[in-house]
């Protein structure tokens, strides 16, 4: 008799350790927005600033979650965004394609919104001032968007709408503009 | 006498207890509130890292950020009036249970790109913990009423921080018209017509 009591305490102890932590784990999906206060960029600083001024179409968008290195700092949700390169209007990038790092995303334990960063869609083609590579600890090895939504434009059949302002431009017009302050034409 | 596997199995399940106890133990700490005390100051209710606000390149002689706080405590004040002492999760504004503020490099975008940034946390509905961060690459002045390079305007961005610590968001029309706009607008110091409906909707 003593030993069938004795040998339920374990299996109540394990359902019950079994049981938190299930509740824990299903408890633990994060959700946070963050909020980015940009400078007010032209168009021409943009094109000053940018490394790289990218034509391209969007390959494939990968979440992903950063355990920060300050204990008190919640993580954060970044989201890579891998581009077919058409070209570089700079003429300076020659890899077929590109990685950009953008804050924001969503992965299966955490989301980020973040209305600043832009948005990217597979298949979406896009035109996007781009940094050289980083190396700090959040881009460390990934480039970014100069300028986040600022620096987006999305192309449709010839136009190119700002992210930003969802101000409307012939892509052509944009590319000419970005070249001249470039002096490239 | 209990047999060698009635031992086994309670050995095994005091393991079992002990991992997820380890495991769980930093998040229950986090969620009690506790915080690096050697990073951060609470002051009256504000949490702040005096440490990184050094590095805000800031017109101090002291070097030791007290003009920054001082325009963070001018801010939470304002805040306060506006929104009639209301507190959140039984916290005061800008406490270290809720908000932390401190000064970060953000050295990817360089000088001139993306200032200051305010993530928020969520317990359902409700926001839980709020994080500032000021951009310490960028060139900061005084009240400049301007957002040019070298010399972004603190009060400004503090003001705006906060709103956002407060739970507003981006105002993304008529930049003139709200301190929240999403793009620096150093001309404005005040709260403007549309972020006072903006907070008595908010707090009703």
């Amino acid at each position: 008799m003593m030993n069938k009591k004795l040998s339920i305490i374990p299996i109540v102890i394990a359902s019950i350790a079994i049981g938190s932590f299930a509740m824990y784990n299903e408890s633990q999906f994060i959700e946070g927005e963050v909020s980015i206060l940009m400078y007010k960029h032209t168009l021409a600083e943009l094109t000053e600033k940018a490394e790289y001024a990218i034509v391209g179409t969007v390959e494939k968008i990968t979440p992903i979650r950063v355990d920060m290195p300050k204990e008190s700092d919640e993580d954060r949700v970044y989201t890579d965004i891998l581009i077919n390169v058409k070209e570089d209007l700079f003429g300076k990038y020659q890899n077929k394609q590109i990685s950009v790092r953008i804050l924001g995303g969503e992965t299966e334990t955490m989301r980020l919104d973040s209305h600043s960063s832009p948005e990217f869609k597979v298949g979406g083609d896009v035109f996007v001032f781009v940094s050289g590579i980083s190396d700090g600890y959040t881009y460390n090895g990934h480039h970014f968007v100069v300028g986040q939504v600022q620096g987006t434009y999305d192309l449709t059949n010839g136009i190119a709408k700002n992210q930003h302002t969802s101000d409307s431009i012939q892509a052509s017009d944009l590319i000419s503009q970005v070249k001249q302050v470039r002096g490239l034409q | 006498m209990t047999t060698k596997t009635q031992k086994t199995t309670i050995v095994l399940a005091a393991m079992l207890v002990l991992s997820v106890g380890v495991t769980m133990l930093p998040n229950v700490l986090a969620a009690a509130g506790t915080v690096d005390s050697y990073y951060w100051h609470s002051n009256t209710d504000m949490c702040y890292s005096e440490s990184s606000l050094d590095n805000l390149d800031f017109e101090d002689a002291t070097g030791n950020g007290n003009d920054v706080i001082t325009e963070m405590e001018k801010s939470r004040s304002m805040w306060n009036v506006e929104m009639n002492g209301v507190t959140i999760n039984g916290h005061g504004l800008f406490s270290c249970f809720f908000n932390h503020i401190d000064v970060q490099s953000e050295a990817q975008d360089g000088a001139g790109g993306d200032f200051a940034y305010e993530f928020s946390y969520f317990s359902g509905s409700t926001m839980s913990q709020s994080e500032i961060r000021f951009d310490s690459d960028d060139g900061w002045g005084g009240n400049s009423n301007r957002c040019t390079l070298g010399d972004i305007d603190v009060e400004w961005v503090m003001n705006h921080e906060m709103g956002h610590g407060v739970g507003i968001r981006h105002h993304v029309h008529n930049p003139a018209s709200s301190i929240m706009h999403d793009t620096c607008q150093g001309t404005l110091s005040a709260l403007q017509t549309v972020d006072d409906t903006t907070i008595d909707i908010n707090y009703p």
